[in-house]
């Protein structure tokens, strides 16, 4: 981290021209970052937590899943530290009551949209929802739970989706698209109809894109998207690639 | 909703029952791509028919209104951030209406046909 910001020190005093540098506050820390980077990405350079789903760091940011909303003083909205553009001078609040009764709330949402059974989920221990649950303090939902019929499609040799798992952060169409080049996934339908389809729509296993890679599977946050030959509990996440997608797509992408 | 126009209404229009249908217009509008508007208003959606067909509880009510900030406050876009305007509004100037449906299982405007209390 130090390295890091040391680097884009001797960058402006080398090029004045080629990066600026903006200097603002998160939780009251000074912090500075190039202004071509995200609040998110400032606070997690500085160690500061902001829960997330959707983003992955390499892939773009949609700004979908609302949880990483911060707020800024002075400014009545909240805004998603995820597409934020640094900003000289702003101070940037991620933890306040308010805040955490949004994302808890969103996080409820979420589990009563589908069926998010931990206990009979194959990423049951290893989950970014659970996980951000059970950091968030979620304990219970009190919405009523959906469950609507949805499907589950294993007609690809390797890997599996599981519809009543996706949370819709469209990480897998991402990874796809923007790092494979495949775009093999997408997304179809409307609202709460929402879904992730392979190509137009058909089996996975009949898709003529999609080219066996597996990115999706181990971006997939949930135990929507899994490999085949993995038991509840028995699969881990290979994520070493994702380290590389920065430096592959050039920094601050 | 949106267009700035005017609806009139006379008291044969149950209000509850226009929130509904406002709410059934953003949830089958919203793109899905954010949580709150997506998942909210379906929720949203669900205590209202709820509400109309008398099955609600004062805890719908006060989850409702709970839905109401956080979709508002949190969505992407201007469709969910003005999704629980036409319940906010409603709630504001007609609550008595909703009470009636949930407490006295009435429906003043005499429009949704509500379920005998089953006691």
């Amino acid at each position: 981290m130090s390295g890091r910001s040391l680097q884009a020190t001797g960058a402006v005093n080398l090029m004045a021209t080629a990066v600026h540098v903006k200097t603002f506050k998160i939780d009251g820390i000074d912090v500075s970052g190039r202004e071509d980077e995200t609040i998110l990405q400032v606070a997690q350079e500085n160690g500061v937590f902001i829960p997330t789903l959707c983003q992955v760091n390499g892939l773009s940011s949609v700004g979908a899943c609302r949880l990483c909303l911060v707020e800024i003083k002075g400014r009545p909205k909240l805004f998603p530290a995820c597409t934020l553009p640094t900003e000289e001078g702003i101070e940037v609040v991620t933890q306040s009551e308010r805040l955490s009764k949004y994302r808890r709330m969103i996080l409820e949402l979420l589990f009563s949209e589908r069926n998010h059974i931990c206990a009979v989920c194959v990423s049951n221990g290893h989950c970014d929802l659970q996980d951000l649950a059970q950091k968030l303090g979620m304990t219970h939902v009190r919405f009523p739970y959906r469950h609507p019929l949805m499907s589950v499609d294993a007609s690809h040799k390797q890997f599996i989706i599981d519809h009543n798992r996706c949370i819709l952060c469209t990480r897998c169409v991402r990874v796809c698209d923007e790092i494979e080049g495949a775009h093999t996934w997408d997304v179809m339908g409307r609202g709460i109809d929402n879904r992730v389809i392979v190509d137009l729509d058909q089996p996975w296993g009949t898709s003529e894109t999609c080219t066996n890679c597996g990115k999706c599977v181990q971006v997939c946050p949930t135990g929507a998207l899994f490999e085949k030959g993995n038991a509840v509990g028995e699969m881990n996440k290979r994520r070493q690639f994702l380290s590389y997608l920065t430096v592959m797509r050039g920094a601050g992408t | 909703m949106g267009s700035g126009g005017m609806i009139v209404m006379d008291e044969t229009s149950c209000m509850v029952d226009v929130a509904k249908y406002f709410m059934d217009f953003c949830k089958s509008e919203s793109c899905g791509k954010c949580i709150p508007c997506r998942v909210g208003t379906a929720q949203m959606h669900d205590i209202l028919t709820k509400i109309t067909n008398g099955t609600a509880t004062m805890n719908d009510l006060a989850t409702l209104e709970e839905l109401c900030d956080v979709v508002q406050n949190t969505s992407l876009c201007g469709l969910g951030q003005t999704a629980p305007n036409s319940i906010l509004s409603t709630l504001r100037y007609f609550r008595d209406e909703y009470l009636a449906h949930i407490q006295r299982r009435t429906c003043p405007a005499g429009v949704c046909k509500l379920q005998e209390p089953s006691t």
